[in-house]
């Protein structure tokens, strides 16, 4: 039930906000704003029926105070830029805020306006949101961190259609997001990382956009899910993700600083997009699209590749290198290619490189139509053809007595 | 989407995609589609055409789980009968022209 509020000065015997005394005796507020400045450090500020605010309202946490919405919901239903909750700038903020469900719409407003949650600028404090849901039908995000904050959430739960995120982190000072979901709903984002914030154990979601958007910061233990678009994006460090998608590319990777240990996985689209970049024991897989895709000179370790129908790994950049990988299709077709490069160059080194293939008329490498002298060594084949025919050995050097050769 | 390498559709919206540039435009699925989806389509959560690459085809995927498909089915262009390789070029001429 959905609840009008008035405004009142001070505590009494009714209202839906409530503070409890060592005794359990309870003050009540009619108003979350007067609860809010009644309340001390190490209280609890406890809700007892759902509110819809229409006034351009927004309460300031306090350091320490705490809240519990008992499974109620507060809408602020309005047209201006007002967020709901707010943890100020340049200021500790550390509270709980537990079973609320935080609504935010009616605004129209841009980014850094009408979020459900902002953190300040410069402010810090740990914020755990345990059981509580931050939801923005406007088009604000769900928890914003604004430039510079250094706040740490855990356990929201975020939902948000814009594409700065459900969660959005606009702060390259450290802040951190752990055990947490952003669902980005009609193209909007999951999790937003956009010039920085470290995530951990973190889940993006999103329809058509991105599930966890990675332009900076560091990702650790983390998945985002898209239907159509990328399920992961990174251009930072991310370790121990996993990227999902659809139709989209499964982990889009692009001119990023680490990945490490790192799974992207799609239907249709690329499971591992690789752009200029560097990625260490990471696997990719696609049922009808090639598992691995690499370009500009992007360069892979102990990766694996699986393509189910197509050819395996899209490679058309001369510059760039396979080691010790394991490149798989396993679509019994002429075109169930190793490596193919659609009619350009292949990585110029693969080393130490399994290729299983599933036709015998499916080269191993394929390029075209130039030749190209390739440094392949130490590699083993089954089920596939020869090279193309365009592909010559680039090693001219012996071992050493050693067993040592020069590339 | 002239540049377009595969088109997917998912319910009621055509995705379209370069899988090189990683390029995405978004149509919605309106009854001009009819009789692509009247030849092709039947129970499968996605449909993805393959214009070139790997090879030109239809593939259905049904009962997808974590990105995973329980079940699909592939029907290259060079075994589709006249009548649906003219549907399928029409098809395809028509999101090229998008």
């Amino acid at each position: 039930m959905s609840t009008q509020i008035n405004i009142a000065s001070s505590g009494g015997a009714t209202g839906i906000w409530g503070i409890s005394n060592s005794s359990g005796v309870y003050t009540y507020y009619t108003t979350l704003t007067l609860a809010m400045t009644a309340a001390t450090a190490g209280q609890t500020i406890e809700m007892f029926a759902d509110v819809v605010e229409t006034g351009a309202v927004t309460v300031t946490l306090k350091n320490g105070v705490n809240i519990n919405g008992n499974g109620h919901t507060y809408t602020l239903n309005n047209s201006g830029l007002n967020h709901a909750l707010s943890a100020a700038n340049s200021v500790t903020t550390s509270c709980n805020i537990i079973n609320l469900n935080v609504v935010r719409t009616g605004s129209t407003g841009s980014l850094f306006d009408n979020s459900c949650l902002i953190l300040g600028i410069n402010g810090s404090g740990v914020i755990n949101c345990s059981g509580s849901t931050f939801r923005n039908s406007g088009s604000g995000c769900g928890i914003l961190y604004n430039s510079s904050s250094i706040h740490e959430i855990n356990n929201a739960v975020a939902y948000a259609t814009t594409a700065y995120g459900a969660i959005g982190i606009f702060t390259n000072v450290g802040a951190k997001l752990n055990n947490s979901i952003g669902y980005g709903t009609s193209g909007g984002t999951g999790i937003r990382c956009h010039n920085g914030g470290d995530i951990q154990n973190c889940t993006g979601v999103s329809d058509s956009g991105t599930g966890i958007h990675g332009l900076g910061g560091n990702h650790s233990n983390s998945v985002g899910i898209s239907a159509s678009g990328a399920g992961f994006f990174s251009a930072a460090i991310s370790s121990n993700c996993v990227g999902r998608s659809t139709s989209g590319v499964g982990f889009d990777i692009q001119s990023a600083t680490s990945i490490i240990n790192c799974v992207g996985m799609s239907v249709s689209g690329v499971g591992l997009y690789v752009l200029a970049a560097y990625i260490y024991n990471c696997t990719g897989i696609s049922a009808s699209s090639r598992g691995l895709q690499l370009l500009s000179g992007a360069v892979a370790y102990n990766t694996t590749s699986r393509s189910t129908s197509s050819y395996s790994v899209f490679a058309n950049s001369s510059l760039s290198e396979i080691y010790n990988s394991t490149i798989i299709s396993n679509w019994n077709n002429a075109g169930g290619i190793g490596i193919s490069s659609n009619n350009t160059t292949v990585p110029s080194v693969i080393l130490n490189t399994t290729f299983l293939l599933s036709n015998a008329s499916a080269p191993y490498l394929f390029n075209g139509p130039a030749a190209q002298a390739v440094s392949t060594r130490g590699n083993t084949y089954r089920g596939g053809g020869a090279y193309s025919v365009l592909i010559t050995q680039a090693i001219v050097a012996v071992e050493d007595s050693q067993g040592n050769i020069f590339l | 989407m002239e540049n377009v390498t595969k088109i997917d559709i998912i319910v009621d919206t055509i995705y379209c995609y370069d899988e090189i540039t990683n390029e995405r435009v978004n149509y919605p699925l309106t009854s001009e589609y009819d009789f692509f989806m009247n030849e092709f389509s039947d129970t499968q959560e996605l449909l993805t055409v393959n214009i070139t690459d790997p090879i030109a085809r239809i593939m259905k995927f049904y009962t997808i789980e974590n990105s995973i498909p329980k079940s699909f089915t592939e029907l290259n262009y060079s075994d589709m009968t006249e009548e649906q390789k003219v549907i399928w070029d029409s098809f395809v001429l028509m999101i090229k022209s998008k």
